[in-house]
């Protein structure tokens, strides 16, 4: 091979590696999207130890404080969601906006978790949660 | 093998301690990355995970661009300024690309120079440059990896303090890019001139960077 394209194809694999970190993993889109939509139905059909199970850890320990469990807790915030409008992925890190709430999600080894919830945009401000880690 | 390890024993050095320093740079990262996402609700990861990761990269590829600008800038420099007394400089006078007979290009190479030193054409014009070339194209890159791996990164942080990501373009023109970017380069000009300006006075015996111990101040250009 020409010394030409074997450099170029040597670049190859450094293009694809900071071609998949750039697009922000797009495959992870589906996942985001089931456990965002799970949490929701879990959530409208007062289902709270199922709402739970989609929280990161430290999102469920949060809710359960005062001799509460996550579950009451989270049956009382009412969290909607609707539509999902948008789903972004970045690293470990993921946000899916719908038409009446902001989730934010962090994966971990068993899958994606929701660190955030019923999250409303306060400008230039870091979201204000009802449920966060 | 010895003849190799003896002829190549610098580069061979500065390999092993780019991976010592890589493999440090790893664990150490890696505790900190962990750290925070204990803080931010997230999991910890292995370090085969973090060595995939775009905060790595990053981390990499920040230091790595700025070393290569430094190298691409004093190059490019040293061949059109000059630091009187300096032996990482040129004698005053002696500014520009030189001619054909100094440089042994064209007609004035033998048989021992580069093919294409002899050239004619763009194949000269290219190879003449060729080391700036090759420094400024792997500064390119690299502070375009940094970009894309800082994106990442830097978008990873955002969510995790439940902020909205950006796009590319607002990254490059942000305060993270700029303020990786500047801290890196600013150190790295500060050695250069450290090293132009504490060569005139100091001497270091043996070492082709130095001036020979009994040189004085105001020689120019001469190592030892």
């Amino acid at each position: 091979m020409h010394k030409w394209k074997r450099q170029v194809a040597a670049l190859v694999p450094v293009a694809v590696v900071f071609g998949a970190t750039a697009c922000g993993s797009n495959a992870e889109g589906p996942d985001v999207r089931r456990v965002t939509t799970g949490f929701f139905a879990a959530t409208t059909a007062h289902q709270g130890t199922a709402a739970c199970r989609a929280l990161a850890p430290q999102a469920a320990d949060g809710l359960a404080s005062g001799g509460s469990t996550c579950a009451k807790e989270i049956d009382k915030l009412d969290l909607t969601g609707g539509r999902i409008r948008s789903v972004r992925v970045w690293g470990d890190r993921a946000q899916a906006v719908l038409s009446g709430d902001t989730v934010f999600l962090a994966r971990f080894r068993h899958g994606w978790r929701i660190t955030a919830a019923g999250c409303r945009p306060q400008g230039q401000y870091p979201y204000q949660c009802e449920v966060e880690a | 093998m010895r003849r190799f390890l003896r002829d190549n024993g610098l580069s061979l050095f500065f390999l092993l301690v780019l991976v010592l320093a890589l493999v440090g740079q790893a664990i150490s990262g890696l505790l900190v990355f962990n750290d925070h996402q204990l803080t931010s609700g997230g999991a910890q990861v292995s370090l085969g995970h973090y060595l995939l990761s775009s905060q790595f990269a990053v981390d990499v590829a920040e230091n790595w661009q700025s070393e290569f600008l430094q190298f691409f800038l004093y190059i490019f420099m040293t061949v059109w300024l000059v630091q009187r007394g300096s032996p990482e400089s040129k004698k005053p006078g002696e500014t520009g690309e030189e001619s054909d007979k100094e440089q042994k290009t064209g007609p004035y190479a033998d048989e021992h120079s580069p093919r294409w030193a002899a050239e004619d054409g763009w194949r000269r014009a290219v190879f003449s440059r060729s080391l700036g070339l090759a420094m400024g194209t792997i500064f390119v890159l690299s502070w375009l990896a940094q970009s894309i791996a800082g994106l990442v990164a830097y978008n990873a942080d955002q969510l995790a303090d439940y902020q909205d990501p950006v796009t590319w373009a607002g990254y490059v023109t942000s305060a993270d890019f700029w303020n990786r970017s500047l801290q890196n380069w600013q150190s790295e000009f500060l050695a250069v001139a450290a090293m132009a300006v504490l060569s005139i006075y100091l001497r270091q015996r043996g070492s082709p960077e130095s001036k020979p111990v009994g040189t004085s101040r105001d020689a120019t250009g001469i190592e030892g």
